[in-house]
């Protein structure tokens, strides 16, 4: 086929893309726009009760009135350090116990169904006991959401540690290789990819017991904002706050989602 | 003079449903400098034997005498594909603490040797099957072991790679008075390699034979010993004795 027509159906096919990703990006806004405005249109017209579900116009017009008097930020600031906070130290503190777990098989087989019934134990059950143990503040929050991020890092991390070919081992014990070694050669870097992706799953999971923490007794952040503003029959303030956690969260897990990517290209690269 | 003395070795493998023997009181001795095969049907128990020698797993009963430096190559070259082929060919020697700053230079001088100059950056999975192999060589010689192990490191590769890679091991080997023990299935190839081959029955697996091969065709490079006419003599020797590995029972 002559060079030209080849290049001229290269551009049809890009062009087919580019008007297929154009379409969906059109629909996208449209759906959200049409959203907001049915919304508004039935609170407007009271087919719902503006009181209970407020409008976009209100929740907006709240949102500046919020920004403006700066009152809103430390609600956000202190979940979003609460959400980073057991973020961070659940996936750390899984990964420690699950190269305890590899390191001694004996231990591994002895917490196999303690880990197995945590793992199914809905871990939102165990709040009043974290408020017990962690008292009234930002640790409790923090602790409900390691822990909702821990059990499944550990089951995780120590599968894929477990999974790393033999073969590998058996090429490292041929060098007299200590257990050391073997970890730092093999089980770590082939399991990172494991890992990596951990993090991602562990910040929605950070979230959900983060604002859980905060329902149960906190005196700020988002997850209070809800509680508190449901019992003073504030319905806006309520969906405010819902729709900043949505906004933030989104852009968490993108972020985190981007790190993921740039760490496998990275590894990969090699 | 033996090199490595293997006594009354004998190995069972542990299950909850049942005992099995792998390796019926096999004893030999290997000298210096030699290349002995262990040639066996599949599943005969020669892999467990060599990780036996290999000092991988201590045997049931018996006892293995030899030195203690090792190197040992596997089916596949498991190189590490987050390493690039310097720091895998430089793997044994950091985990030994013997990599010292001519340890670059001789892997280098190495991988020109296996004809693979200039990969010291690229990673493994830039490389064909039979060139990472060929890395595993280098990971293992690099070291400088004096008892060579070999677990069926050319089964894994097509006909050309594999006589490539043996007359590579066989050119290093040659004035290097390093003793090897290779496993194989593959008849031609312990012919081709060896000095003797130990002739392994089912499991399990004893001493069948010892079969010395000849001055003549231990001399010449593994593809040119294939064309020697003693070779057929020899291969369809090997050939009638392991298919009639059942003893007759009249």
């Amino acid at each position: 086929m002559n060079p030209d027509k080849i290049e001229s159906l290269r551009q049809a096919y890009l062009n087919k893309k580019k008007r297929e990703k154009r379409i969906v990006c059109v629909i996208q806004v449209l759906i959200l726009i049409g959203f907001l405005g049915l919304w508004e249109l039935a609170s407007g017209l009271l087919w719902i009760d503006p009181l209970l579900f407020s409008s976009p116009s209100a929740i907006g017009q709240l949102f500046i009135t919020k920004v403006m008097d700066f009152s809103i930020f430390p609600h956000i600031a202190i979940t979003v350090i609460e959400t980073f906070a057991s973020f961070i130290l659940g996936t750390l503190l899984g990964l420690a116990v699950a190269i305890i777990l590899w390191w001694s098989p004996m231990f591994a087989k002895i917490c196999d169904p303690y880990l197995v019934s945590l793992n199914a134990m809905p871990k939102i059950a165990l709040g009043p006991i974290m408020i017990v143990i962690f008292g009234t503040g930002m640790a409790s929050a923090i602790a409900m959401g390691i822990i909702i991020c821990i059990v499944v890092t550990i089951i995780v991390i120590y599968n894929a540690f477990e999974e790393v070919d033999e073969n590998y081992l058996k090429v490292l014990h041929t060098f007299h290789a200590t257990k050391t070694q073997i970890f730092k050669e093999a089980i770590f870097p082939a399991s990172l990819p494991t890992i990596i992706s951990t993090l991602k799953v562990n910040v929605g999971l950070a979230w959900v017991g983060v604002i859980v923490g905060e329902f149960f007794v906190s005196k700020s952040g988002l997850g209070f904002l809800i509680v508190y503003s449901f019992q003073v029959f504030n319905f806006t303030l309520v969906l405010l706050s819902v729709l900043i956690i949505l906004v933030i969260a989104a852009l968490m897990y993108a972020l985190v989602d981007c790190l993921e990517k740039y760490l496998l290209k990275k590894l990969q690269r090699n | 003079m033996s090199y490595l003395v293997a006594e009354n070795i004998s190995h069972y493998f542990f299950q909850e449903q049942e005992t099995a023997q792998i390796i019926d009181n096999i004893s030999f001795s290997i000298h210096k400098g030699e290349f002995v095969s262990l040639l066996g049907p599949s599943g005969c128990g020669k892999t467990t034997l060599l990780s036996i020698i290999a000092g991988l797993i201590s045997p049931t009963e018996g006892t293995i005498y030899k030195d203690n430096s090792i190197g040992y190559m596997l089916q596949q070259d498991y190189l590490f594909p987050w390493k690039s082929i310097a720091e895998n060919c430089a793997l044994g020697l950091h985990l030994m603490k013997t990599y010292t700053p001519e340890s670059q230079a001789e892997i280098k001088r190495l991988l020109t040797e296996v004809g693979l100059e200039n990969t010291e950056n690229m990673y493994p999975k830039q490389l064909s099957g039979g060139m990472r192999q060929r890395v595993a060589l280098v990971r293992t010689l690099v070291t400088d072991p004096s008892l060579l192990l070999l677990d069926e490191p050319f089964s894994a590769l097509d006909y050309q790679n594999k006589l490539k890679l043996e007359d590579i091991i066989f050119q290093l080997l040659n004035h290097s008075n390093k003793t090897s023990v290779l496993v194989t299935h593959d008849i031609e190839e312990a012919i081709a390699m060896s000095d003797r081959i130990f002739l392994l029955c089912k499991q399990p697996s004893t001493i069948k034979y010892i079969i010395e091969i000849p001055q003549e065709i231990r001399e010449l490079p593994p593809l040119e010993a294939r064309k020697h006419p003693k070779f057929s003599v020899l291969l369809e020797a090997i050939w009638k004795e392991l298919n009639t590995d059942e003893p007759r029972q009249n």
